[in-house]
């Protein structure tokens, strides 16, 4: 009888964390296939299809916004990599002065409001020509890439002994061979994280792109937010376009877990 | 003219290796912000309706305009992210105590399970719940058919659809968090309690809290950072007045053409998400010490 009590409780328990994990991702899914949902029959739509997938107000934009987010998170997550590997390496490898004030400020993006440094660019940008172009859209979003695969880069720095550069060194490598012929090969799971945050980081970003792009580069979250009410509201389509930034994110995510060591989860210079 | 040893050399190459990361911080981040402080008090105008000179209009603004609407906004802020903080350690530390304790059948499932909304960015999560909470999303209609209650579950003065979205949303930090350290606490502990006759819920209060009193606080912390800097969830579940802070900047700046309250406010912002930040840093570095 205990046993049969605790099997009850245990799915009890597990059937309510589903629910709670998963009826608002149905709940979108369910909007986004909804062809017709009147008031009146509220629980379930009364027809299921693609109608909103072929759209024409859909597809009139989704080519320039999906241009707009894929080209602009790819250059993002190449342009991140590279600064990231060479910085990555000095602070992982390396002991120097201001190694912690560097460790501070390169988490800084965690710990200050987007909108802030949103405000702070706008007149600056717009001085010096950055103001809606593309250029101008992908450096703000490296801002917040480049924590995120920082850490990722420096944990796979970590994870490789020093005893392998020195070997390199003593053979007579330079600083540039060592670090494509061995630092390379040996760190590319966690660049391959790395690249992977600040890709699905570019591919999300809502606020820094609505200031400093909009209207002229305008991705994905932004068409969404306005069809939440910005210009009007259009759940349905919103949802749609919500299912093109979940899916490939959530997968993406899934993959880069695969490939981080637990020293780059670990995340942090100091 | 010397010539340089190898180690200079190397200390050179370092340096320019690690020079396109901090030309691209200071000119992305440090000089903005600097910008930003400086702004706020009048000594730089890179936009219109900001003081010629110092000035301290903005603050005097900010914590003294008649019925304090700043003051005002900022205490929604604080409370409503304070409590979306409470309730989603709550549930993560509930879970994991759950995970702890009854050890389910299906454990592995239940942990990919709670990781889940961690992976959902934060504009799409906002709108997954804005469809159960808007007046004809799933929660409303339950609420209204079953309980004849029609109350505003989002865009309310309450904060209702904040609070619930970022419940959601952070549960899994704190889930992840306490669930690894029960994970490390040496099974003798729970045995010998139980030996002397402890039943779970002395276990719960005598030993796993006080072990993981440092986890809760420093998740609690952690979750209260990002809830508290957040735009997307405001933008989407706010309201009009009381304002999320994050929207206030974005009204005063972006809407009304008033920089300097934009600047203003983001300097109190700042101030307080950095102390919040700091407390994060001080409780991870007791906890690494015990």
């Amino acid at each position: 009888m205990k046993k049969i009590r605790k099997i009850v409780f245990d799915s009890l328990v597990i059937i309510f964390i589903s629910l709670y994990v998963f009826v608002p991702i149905v709940a979108m899914i369910l909007h986004a296939f909804a062809e017709k949902w009147y008031a009146w029959h509220w629980w379930f739509p009364q027809k299921l299809g693609f109608k909103w997938f072929k759209d024409p107000m859909l597809l009139g934009e989704i080519p320039r916004a999906f241009f707009f987010s894929y080209t602009i998170a790819i250059v993002v997550s190449l342009v991140t990599l590279i600064i990231t590997f060479s910085a990555g390496y000095v602070l992982a490898t390396k002991e120097f002065k201001g190694r912690n004030i560097m460790d501070q400020i390169a988490n800084l993006p965690f710990a200050f409001p987007a909108i802030v440094l949103g405000i702070a660019l706008l007149p600056i940008y717009s001085r010096i020509g950055l103001l809606r172009t593309y250029w101008g859209v992908i450096l703000v979003h490296m801002v917040g890439a480049i924590p995120y695969t920082l850490r990722a880069v420096i944990g796979s720095f970590r994870s490789i002994p020093p005893e392998m550069e020195e070997a390199a060194r003593n053979l007579g490598a330079t600083k540039f061979v060592t670090l494509y012929k061995i630092y390379l090969p040996l760190t590319w799971p966690g660049l391959i994280a790395g690249a992977i945050f600040a890709f699905t980081w570019s591919l999300n970003e809502f606020v820094l792109t609505l200031l400093l792009g909009f209207p002229t580069i305008f991705t994905l979250p932004v068409n969404i937010a306005q069809y939440m009410g910005e210009y009007f509201l259009s759940p349905q389509r919103a949802a749609v376009l919500g299912l093109f930034l979940l899916i490939p994110t959530v997968a993406s995510l899934l993959i880069a877990e695969k490939y981080l060591t637990p020293e780059s989860m670990g995340g942090g210079l100091g | 003219m010397k010539k340089r040893t190898g180690i200079q050399k190397d200390l050179i190459i370092d340096q320019l290796l690690i020079a396109p990361f901090t030309f691209f911080y200071v000119g992305m981040i440090i000089i903005p912000l600097i910008l930003i402080f400086l702004s706020s008090f009048g000594l730089v105008h890179l936009t219109t309706g900001i003081p010629k000179g110092f000035s301290l209009e903005g603050y005097r603004r900010f914590f003294f305009t008649p019925r304090y609407p700043y003051l005002y906004a900022f205490a929604f802020t604080f409370l409503v992210t304070l409590v979306a903080t409470i309730l989603a350690t709550f549930i993560g530390y509930i879970l994991a105590l759950f995970l702890k304790i009854r050890k389910p059948k299906w454990k592995n499932f239940f942990i990919s399970m709670m990781r889940l909304p961690l992976f959902v960015p934060y504009l799409i999560a906002s709108f997954m719940w804005w469809t159960l909470l808007y007046p004809k999303g799933y929660l409303s209609m339950i609420l209204k058919h079953f309980f004849g209650l029609a109350i505003p579950l989002t865009n309310d003065p309450l904060g209702i659809g904040i609070i619930l979205c970022a419940a959601w949303m952070k549960f899994s930090i704190a889930f992840n968090i306490m669930h690894s350290q029960l994970e490390m606490l040496p099974p003798d502990l729970e045995a010998a309690a139980r030996n002397l006759g402890a039943n779970t819920w002395n276990v719960i209060k005598r030993i796993y809290f006080p072990l993981t009193i440092y986890g809760v606080l420093s998740a609690a912390a952690a979750i209260f950072l990002s809830v508290f800097i957040a735009f997307s969830i405001a933008f989407v579940h706010g309201t009009s007045w009381p304002r999320f802070l994050s929207m206030l900047v974005y009204r005063d700046a972006v809407e009304r053409g008033e920089w300097l309250m934009g600047y203003t406010i983001s300097v109190i912002y700042i101030v307080v998400a950095f102390l919040v930040s700091y407390l994060y840093m001080k409780i991870l570095a007791s906890r690494e010490v015990r």
